[in-house]
């Protein structure tokens, strides 16, 4: 259970918990604020600054930790790493509360380094009231409901993306889910900022962790087309040559799920991240 | 001692009046992104849109931006892209890796070729 959990969840993960969607807690400060940044004109500025800035932010690569005291001073808006199901339930909790659409429209990292602009972020409904206003030059906003939403989540799970919820700060009252983005590496600025610079501010590891069960993967592909390896965004599938299965790295997992929704062998065990009790810290 | 260390990197300087708006072109990160794959070079507007005169992408003006250099070997293929000669490579000076120390407790001594004595007690001559 990450910190965000016990601040915030009462007994659940923070983003399991109803409260944090109530309409108020998007009223105040951070929230409203980020929703403004998010639903307005300067929506580019708000996530392209800091792609902007990140050469000069980082020093010196070969300490990380320089990095991410540079980072801590530039970043509140942050996310975390989900599976599918779990954002699927986070999209019944906003549809409950406020049966609100949500938005989709392009990703921001792909579309302004020259990737595919895959119209694959969502936004809450509070962000998508202004945004076609505030942003007339984007045209492929979608408003959609709750099964549309559901239903592009679960393709984006097929594609084997990694789903991760964002949000615009942290306060006393709540943290509203503000986005769900499914993305990949290298194209995506979170998983690349954590993946190649080490920066932690940012995109966080989810609340489970996956393992690969030996006897099971060697039964199935592991000793040939070893068909989760491609999937792992975060380097946590390795093969062993002498062992003659794959591995997961714990320490590496982000818990996106992508390794056991590919598995046709069930060789993949799903586990709450306190099941290592060495990664209560590791985020 | 102490080094004053940051990781060398090559630079792309940007002209933006030679490059105009951005958005025309974007051969530059076309070509880092989809053709080298090093994704040093992004682009983004340069001041935050009016949506009551700013109706399409183009009536925005636009930058490029570099972003991850240290990802930049010098290949020099997004300064041969532009048709604009607005990107210019300027190279790191490479260096011999520095020195680290790891441990605190344990007190390393290095001589460099030139003599500099590294230590982490003062005590040590």
């Amino acid at each position: 259970m990450c910190r965000y959990c016990v601040e915030y969840g009462e007994g659940t993960k923070w983003y399991l918990n109803p409260k944090n969607y109530a309409a108020d807690v998007m009223t105040v400060t951070p929230h409203k604020e980020a929703i403004a940044a998010l639903g307005g004109r300067g929506k580019n500025t708000f996530e392209m600054n800091i792609a902007a800035g990140a050469d000069g932010a980082v020093p010196d690569t070969n300490y990380p930790d320089l990095v991410n005291m540079v980072l801590e001073n530039v970043l509140n808006h942050a996310g975390q790493v989900v599976p599918i199901e779990d954002a699927l339930k986070v999209i019944d909790l906003t549809f409950d509360q406020y049966d609100h659409p949500w938005l989709k429209q392009h990703c921001t990292c792909r579309k302004y380094f020259g990737q595919k602009p895959l119209e694959c972020c969502l936004y809450t409904g509070r962000i998508a009231d202004t945004s076609s206003e505030e942003r007339p030059w984007e045209h492929d906003h979608k408003k959609l409901n709750r099964e549309q939403v559901k239903d592009h989540l679960r393709h984006m799970s097929k594609a084997r993306m990694v789903h991760a919820l964002w949000h615009g700060g942290v306060q006393t009252d709540g943290i509203p889910v503000l986005a769900i983005c499914s993305c990949a590496y290298p194209d995506c600025m979170g998983i690349r900022a954590r993946e190649v610079y080490e920066a932690m501010n940012g995109m966080r590891k989810g609340e489970y962790v996956a393992r690969i069960k030996p006897n099971k993967c060697q039964e199935g592909c592991g000793k040939t087309e070893r068909q989760c390896m491609p999937f792992c965004h975060f380097g946590a599938l390795r093969y062993s040559v002498i062992a003659e299965h794959v591995f997961t790295v714990p320490q590496r997992c982000f818990g996106c799920g992508n390794c056991r929704n590919i598995c046709p062998y069930g060789a993949v065990e799903w586990h709450e991240r306190s099941y290592f009790p060495a990664l209560v810290d590791a985020w | 001692m102490a080094y004053e260390y940051s990781t060398p990197r090559h630079q792309i300087i940007y002209n933006k009046e030679k490059c105009g708006n951005a958005i025309e072109c974007l051969k530059c990160v076309d070509t880092a992104t989809n053709k080298v794959g090093c994704m040093c070079l992004g682009w983004m507007n340069t001041v935050d849109p009016d949506p009551k005169t700013q109706k399409k992408w183009e009536d925005i003006d636009w930058k490029i931006i570099t972003s991850f250099m240290p990802d930049c070997f010098g290949c020099n293929a997004c300064v041969e892209a532009c048709p604009k000669d607005a990107l210019a490579l300027q190279k790191a000076e490479t260096r011999v890796p520095a020195a680290r120390i790891q441990r605190s407790d344990i007190v390393f001594c290095y001589t460099l070729k030139d003599g500099t004595k590294i230590s982490t007690r003062d005590t040590v001559a």
